[in-house]
């Protein structure tokens, strides 16, 4: 049977979106920039997040924060995780389009903001703009 | 225009394994497991690396292996893109099946076990102890 490409590239994109649009409220979180009731929102809000148990992550994410090594760690990771979709939305720009087929208009807009955002964060140093 | 699914596929399945096949001899030396003499012949047969960058990298792993955070730093963003390729491998299972066509047969198998091997090297205690060897690297 032949390889279902087109499926594959739905699965990815998926993958992508959801992980982008989960790590984004986690992020925000931990550094404070949303409170817990905004979080609580935000996950409760969107189809995305219903298999996630929000109160158990809340309660991750209290722990975290108090802890600025475990958010250090937690920070590293997202950083990896956005260079990743990065390097695969570059070097596949038709992944984008079929985010927006799957999702809605715009949504591979969306994405590519976020992540770039989670980075500059993350670290402003390396990937924020440079001051002439 | 249509899309070249086709296309678009192998290039993140080309991601995936020029990421780990270059990743898994510097997480190697980083770890003290080889020495640079055998990173740069592993890294020589690499089609994937040019030479001039192999002395470059390994320049920026002795920086690295001096500084126990930053050790720890790099052990935590390779964790982080090994669970995501995983879990990317897992979430649609014939992106193996089109490593292996365009990079020849046990391709994907490979990739799995550096994966694995780089995750449970990191993280025994959370992902078991890696009890296989990597001999046929």
């Amino acid at each position: 049977m032949g390889i279902n490409y087109k499926n594959i590239a739905r699965n990815i994109s998926d993958y992508i979106v959801r992980c982008t649009f989960f790590e984004l409220p986690k992020l925000d979180f931990i550094v404070g920039r949303i409170s817990e009731d905004e979080f609580r929102e935000l996950l409760n809000s969107s189809f995305l997040f219903q298999k996630y148990g929000t109160e158990e992550i809340i309660s991750e994410l209290r722990d975290i924060e108090g802890n600025p090594e475990k958010m250090k760690i937690v920070c590293t990771s997202i950083l990896r995780l956005v260079i990743s979709f990065e390097q695969m939305l570059e070097s596949c720009p038709d992944l984008l389009k079929v985010i927006d087929d799957i999702n809605v208009e715009g949504t591979s807009e969306k994405v590519k903001k976020h992540l770039r955002y989670m980075k500059e964060m993350i670290n402003p140093d390396e990937y924020g703009l440079k001051k002439i | 225009m249509d899309m070249d699914y086709k296309k678009s596929i192998g290039n993140i399945a080309d991601c995936i394994i020029h990421y780990t096949f270059t990743e898994l001899p510097k997480f190697n030396l980083i770890a003290g497991r080889i020495s640079e003499d055998e990173f740069r012949k592993q890294m020589s047969f690499s089609p994937l690396i040019k030479a001039h960058h192999i002395e470059e990298i390994i320049i920026t792993i002795r920086g690295i292996k001096n500084n126990s955070e930053k050790v720890k730093t790099s052990y935590l963003m390779t964790l982080r893109a090994v669970l995501t390729f995983e879990e990317m491998l897992q979430s649609s299972q014939n992106l193996s099946k089109v490593m292996n066509e365009i990079n020849g047969k046990d391709t994907s198998m490979q990739v799995k076990k550096y994966l694995r091997y780089m995750k449970q090297t990191i993280a025994p205690s959370e992902f078991g102890e890696f009890q296989e060897n990597l001999e046929d690297y």
